[in-house]
């Protein structure tokens, strides 16, 4: 039990490096050229292979991976909160599916 | 909507989401390989030392290629919920050929999680018309 929780938290991190990295690259992007923001993304998304690692060494990959979505909601909401874009309410609505689905997917 | 789409963006797609399975399935794999008693260093020294593993980056980056290559010939909207088709082709395989446990309660938790990405697909504005 101890072992799946280790492994969900390391698929929460990963998640939350994943969603750090994208709004990163985002930064970078609207900034123009290579800059700090690309290289923050690419370490983020490096840092990110490494959680998952960690992740698929402590629970089955048919767990891990659907919770994987959870990074559609950790982006809506940084982008939200850093970005200033405008989530949709049909999107808080695909979020809530989300958050649904992936406790399933983690206590099932 | 879809029949518009050339066949090179079906294949594309059905490659997009084969590419991902297999990319899942070799990276626990290759981590299975590894002693669950090891420690976080031993572990990534022992996943960098096996083959499979530099596999699972070539594939990782075909991905990445295929993907650019997708978006390049259809709009974000309609290629990201067939792609979240991997989340059951993933789970899928690894009970087929990794012999994990899926129960009907995570089944469910899968169906949920494709609505979402279906939802949030839908409000997507930022992708041109092609």
């Amino acid at each position: 039990m101890a072992t799946k929780a280790l492994g969900l938290i390391f698929v929460l991190a990963a998640v939350i490096a994943e969603a750090f990295g994208q709004l990163s690259l985002k930064m970078g992007a609207t900034s123009g050229g290579i800059n700090r923001w690309v290289a923050a993304g690419i370490g983020l998304y490096t840092l990110e292979i490494v959680l998952w690692t960690f992740a698929l060494h402590e629970i089955d990959v048919s767990i891990a991976f659907p919770m994987s979505a959870l990074c559609f909601v950790a982006v809506a909401v940084l982008s939200h909160f850093y970005l200033k874009e405008n989530v949709t309410s049909k999107r808080w609505l695909g979020i809530v599916f989300i958050i649904l689905g992936t406790c399933m997917v983690g206590s099932g | 909507m879809s029949s518009h789409y050339r066949i090179d963006v079906w294949v594309g797609l059905g490659l997009a989401v084969a590419l991902d399975t297999a990319v899942q399935l070799s990276w626990k794999s290759t981590v299975s390989n590894v002693s669950t008693d090891a420690s976080p260093l031993e572990l990534v020294r022992g996943v960098l030392q096996q083959p499979l593993f530099y596999g699972t980056i070539a594939m990782f980056l075909m991905q990445f290629f295929n993907w650019m290559r997708v978006l390049s010939k259809a709009e974000l909207s309609f290629v990201q919920p067939i792609t979240a088709m991997s989340y059951v082709s993933v789970s899928a395989c690894s009970v087929w050929l990794l012999h994990e446990h899926i129960t009907v309660l995570q089944s469910i938790g899968i169906a949920l999680i494709l609505v979402g990405v279906f939802f949030i697909s839908q409000t997507s504005t930022m992708q041109k018309e092609i």
